[in-house]
């Protein structure tokens, strides 16, 4: 910094000025010129806020100016919370005992939350109390809820971990969202521990079917939906007869038991015996269901068959569950279904529509010839 | 038409990339002898924007490494890291720096951070006993321009580290860059900025005209700049648009202003990555058009190219050569220019075409406020159907926000499906979301089936709050964001700006810039925004009588968080009904699928 003084001044002005600054050595300069200094990398120094009310009154400036510099090199009497937040998530050691008063306390857990880098941090015991006691119970909750789930997701690659993995769901769910504000997430972790138990349970019954586990059937930290068409691929009840004895491994045993929805059951179903090429007619018509009655879910259900190569009979049955005609004959052609198409024409005595089909159609092609004989035929009644 | 300072725009623009590489280069000038650079994979794409692989090398770049988990050995004098300035990732530098020097104690380290240094970098250094082994650098670049008046700061983890860590180190660089803008452009006279971050960064530009200087140049060439957080608008960000950049940006994904299109769009085996610049004469037509009104224009100028090839097969051998000389580059970029975006046309067909009507519906319901019922019904199929993630947490969040009254058992559903589908670890992205303000969870009501604990007490709470007021609806009451139902307009060719969301929704920015160039007193403007949750801060310079009616009309458009092609779109528009100038940055680019990525907890 340059040492002059600004401008013309006589001695006596820059002695009286040196003599203030002598004299104020010791007392705190305006919190806004300290700040200022910081921002644009200035010598400071903030040995000077010694009170709590002028720390405060710095720190509430630093964060109202968003300047994160002099929130980080503020010397408190305890380190700054970045600062251990970064030593613990640097794995650095570190020391909680500095900071006594809960707003100090409180300050520490913010920003942990922030950062979102919990996994470090609750891991220890004494800060987890802290949330808790700080009446923070949900996020807190929320973050060691996380870190059990990256357990799950470590699970895959690692089964033998799995029973530990468990026993850290089931820590979580007894000492984080049995009250307070994360109760309301309570189902959910309910729901994830069912579902890695039901897991740990396929794939052992799995490997005791192949005699052998697999990768790629490994259910573990697998979602929901993936679980269920894995259960309906190795575990379908079909049009079986039932025992009585509901399979606890049976899609319908793990829909009831995590509540999952009709819709997503019969979707997953569709795809994977569509990938089976397990057209079971009887089976299909349960689709019905899906939508409650409205149109378009139909058709998605037709391209979906169709998409997995289904045969034209099958996919055409659905098509024809697709409510108003305009929209079937639509569909029909859009799925390259055209007898169907011609068919439902026919129906409605709509011969131009079958010609004007059979104009884009090849020639010699299935369609074109079956659309010919319909129109040669002398028993349809044509509205035109 | 040409605005007549347009020339001088341009060559503004690219001082502010000037400006940006003779920084870089600076640095590299500093360090002595031949180095190695070793980039952070992130940083390629903006750095080449603003420097190339020549200007690297005659400053005494050797070899150029995509920073991975190994080690890079090196045999120059220094070894030279440019990464963004990030603890894990400054973390991963110094590892690496730790095994380089177990074999080669000689060489020198660098490590040059983008945009700002932070604090905890440096106390790593000297705690990793690097101080003064490793020397750190600072490359603070400025907006980078990535099109014609469109500038990104291509800072992408801004959002999550601002908005949802709370940790605003980065805005300081924001305000950095908008003072050096106006260094160059003179200082703005009007800046209206709109939420808690830009008005944290607003003050901080005017702390820095202070400290660092007020520009020299006397013309003000920017009249207005409006900045706003992402989070004033969220809608902007969660809408599909119908512009082809939009579903551009949507399908294939635009970083950085360039696309990578694949095999089904270029008909090349590899991968062919495709700068999208308005230079480009196809593409400039098209840009913003109603996706509808894409494909036709493009088949119009297809004819027009065959015609004109149609033409040279009859041509005589003089106007074939004069062909030759002096078109036929031109018309053979055209060619491939067309040949791309008829492509891309048709992949965004292929990936939206089915679902797009229907989404464009439950879009629109949801934002009018109608058919809750069959909205919530199109989200479950979603699914049920494992249809991808962000567009399902897109409809979420734009329901929350705009339904006031989403009961708690809808809620507790929507997101019981949505963690079925996609795991339970969702959870935390939900909880992100409410943080954010992109989800709220009601309180139960005593009917619930999610085990809430309905108290008469709670009861009458519930019943007494409703019905609840509605910040969203509040809002584009007041700022007329719903364009006029009565008013129907031909989306082809569009006249107001509602049309990026087929004619549903007028981004919230862009209504707010609208408002000032239509001159609207302070007052009424303020009093528009009072209803706007977060502060706004109008601050205004004093200037003399003929200065302040004719201040240029020419705007700077910040949004902190993130700016969407469907807003660019609209102003694009804006700029044109109103003969003005907009020059739209954002702290980078953003659209639906990239924020909620954000919100996914890695």
């Amino acid at each position: 910094m340059e040492l002059k003084p600004k401008g013309k001044i006589s001695m006596e002005d820059e002695l009286l000025v040196l003599r203030r600054k002598v004299q104020n050595r010791w007392e705190a300069p305006p919190v806004e010129e300290t700040l200022r200094r910081i921002l644009l990398r200035l010598p400071f120094s903030l040995d000077a806020y010694r009170s709590l009310e002028e720390k405060t009154k710095l720190l509430d400036a630093a964060l109202e100016q968003g300047n994160g510099d002099a929130i980080l090199s503020n010397r408190w009497e305890a380190p700054p919370v970045e600062e251990t937040l970064r030593r613990i998530l640097l794995r650095l050691p570190f020391s909680l005992d500095a900071y006594r008063s809960l707003e100090e306390k409180t300050k520490l857990l913010d920003a942990a939350l922030e950062q979102g880098n919990g996994d470090a941090i609750l891991s220890l015991p004494e800060l987890n109390n802290l949330l808790e006691s700080l009446g923070r119970s949900r996020e807190a909750s929320i973050i060691q809820f996380n870190l059990a789930m990256r357990g799950v997701d470590n699970a895959r690659t690692n089964p033998s971990r799995s029973q530990r993995v468990l026993n850290s769901l089931r820590n979580c769910l007894a000492s984080h969202f049995s009250n307070g504000a994360a109760e309301m997430d309570r189902p959910f972790i309910v729901n994830a521990i069912k579902l890695f138990e039901w897991q740990m349970a396929a794939d052992e019954k799995f490997k005791s079917m192949k005699g052998e586990s697999s990768a790629e059937e490994c259910t573990l930290g697998l979602a929901a939906l993936a679980t269920l068409s894995h259960s309906c691929r190795y575990h379908w009840e079909g049009n079986k007869p039932k025992s009585g004895v509901t399979d606890p491994l049976s899609p319908s045993a793990l829909c009831q038991s995590l509540g999952i929805s009709q819709r997503a059951y019969q979707w997953t179903a569709l795809k994977v015996k569509a990938q089976e090429h397990n057209w079971e007619a009887g089976w299909f018509q349960g689709i019905r269901l899906i939508g409650g009655g409205s149109g378009a879910p139909m058709a998605d259900v037709a391209a979906e068959l169709h998409s997995q190569g289904a045969p034209e009979d099958v996919v055409v049955r659905y098509i024809n569950l697709v409510e108003g005609i305009e929209e079937r004959i639509a569909l029909a052609n859009r799925l390259q279904c055209y007898n169907a198409a011609i068919d439902i024409m026919k129906s409605q005595g709509d011969r131009l529509g079958i010609i004007k089909l059979k104009s884009r159609l090849p020639t010699g092609s299935e369609g074109e010839l079956y659309a010919e004989l319909i129109l040669r035929s002398s028993t349809i009644r044509w509205k035109n | 038409m040409i605005y007549p300072a347009e020339a001088c725009y341009h060559s503004v623009m690219d001082s502010l990339k000037e400006i940006s590489q003779r920084k870089l280069v600076d640095i590299l000038d500093r360090i002595p002898g031949k180095k190695d650079l070793v980039i952070d994979p992130a940083l390629m794409k903006p750095l080449d924007k603003i420097t190339g692989v020549n200007m690297l090398r005659a400053h005494g770049v050797e070899k150029i490494h995509k920073m991975e988990k190994s080690e890079v050995i090196s045999s120059c004098s220094s070894l030279v890291f440019l990464v963004y300035a990030d603890l894990i990732t400054a973390k991963h530098v110094v590892d690496q720096v730790q095994a380089s020097r177990q074999r080669d104690s000689k060489l020198l380290y660098h490590l040059v951070l983008v945009p700002c240094g932070l604090l905890p970098i440096n106390q790593l250094i000297e705690e990793e006993g690097l101080y003064g082994i490793v020397n750190v650098h600072v490359f603070a670049w400025e907006l980078i321009p990535i099109d014609s008046h469109v500038l990104s700061f291509e800072i992408p983890h801004l959002y999550r580290t601002c908005f949802l860590n709370g940790d605003y180190s980065l805005l300081k660089s924001v305000a950095k860059s908008l003072w050096s803008l106006q260094m160059v452009f003179g200082k703005i006279p009007l800046v209206l900025s709109l939420g808690k971050l830009s008005k944290i960064v607003q003050n901080m530009v005017s702390g820095h005209f202070e400290d660092f200087g007020k520009p020299d140049v006397a013309v003000n060439k920017i009249g207005y700049m409006v900045i706003m957080d992402r989070s004033i608008d969220y809608t902007s960000s969660l809408l599909t648009s119908v512009t082809y950049t939009g579903l551009l940006d949507e399908v294939f994904g635009i970083k950085c202003g360039a696309v990578e299109f694949g095999k089904d769009v270029t008909g090349k085996a590899n991968p062919v990555t495709y700068q999208l610049s308005s230079k480009d004469e196809i593409y400039n037509e098209i840009k913003n058009k109603h996706f509808a009104d894409v494909y036709p224009t493009l088949k119009t100028r297809a004819k027009e190219l065959e015609a004109h090839f149609a033409q040279l097969k009859a041509a005589d051998l003089n106007t074939l050569k004069h062909h030759i000389k002096n078109e036929i580059r031109i018309v053979m970029t055209k060619r491939q220019s067309l040949s791309y975006h008829i492509g891309a046309c048709e992949g965004i067909i292929g990936s939206m075409g089915g679902k797009y009507q229907e989404l464009q519906n439950v879009e629109e319901n949801i934002v009018r406020g109608r058919s809750k019922k069959e909205s919530i019904l199109y989200i479950e199929n979603c699914l049920a159907r494992q249809m991808s993630y962000t567009l399902a947490l897109r409809l979420i969040s734009l329901l929350s926000i705009t339904e006031g009254w989403l009961t708690y058992d809808e809620v507790g559903s929507l997101k019981s499906q949505f963690l079925h589908a996609y795991g339970y670890k969702h959870l935390v992205t939900f909880h992100n979301m409410e943080k954010v303000g992109l989800f709220s969870t009601p309180t139960p009501s005593s009917s619930s089936a999610f085990g809430g604990v309905g108290d008469i007490a709670n009861r009458v709470v519930q019943v007494v709050s409703l019905p609840k007021t509605n910040t969203f609806r509040l809002v584009a009451q007041k700022l007329k964001l719903f364009p006029d139902g009565n008013n129907v307009q031909d989306l082809k060719d569009p006249s107001a700006m509602g049309y990026v969301f087929n004619g549903l929704y007028i981004p919230l920015v862009c209504q707010l810039v609208h408002l000032l160039l239509k001159k609207e007193p302070k007052s009424v403007i303020e009093e528009q925004l009072k209803s706007v949750p977060g502060p706004s801060l109008w601050s205004e310079e004093v200037l003399m009588g003929s200065q302040s009616s004719n201040r240029a009309r020419v705007v700077l458009v910040v949004v902190i968080g993130g700016v969407t092609q469907a807003e660019i779109g609209a102003l694009q528009l804006l700029e044109k009904l109103t003969n003005s100038r907009i020059i739209i940055a954002g702290t980078s680019m953003l659209n639906g699928n990239l924020l909620m990525q954000q919100l996914v907890q890695s």
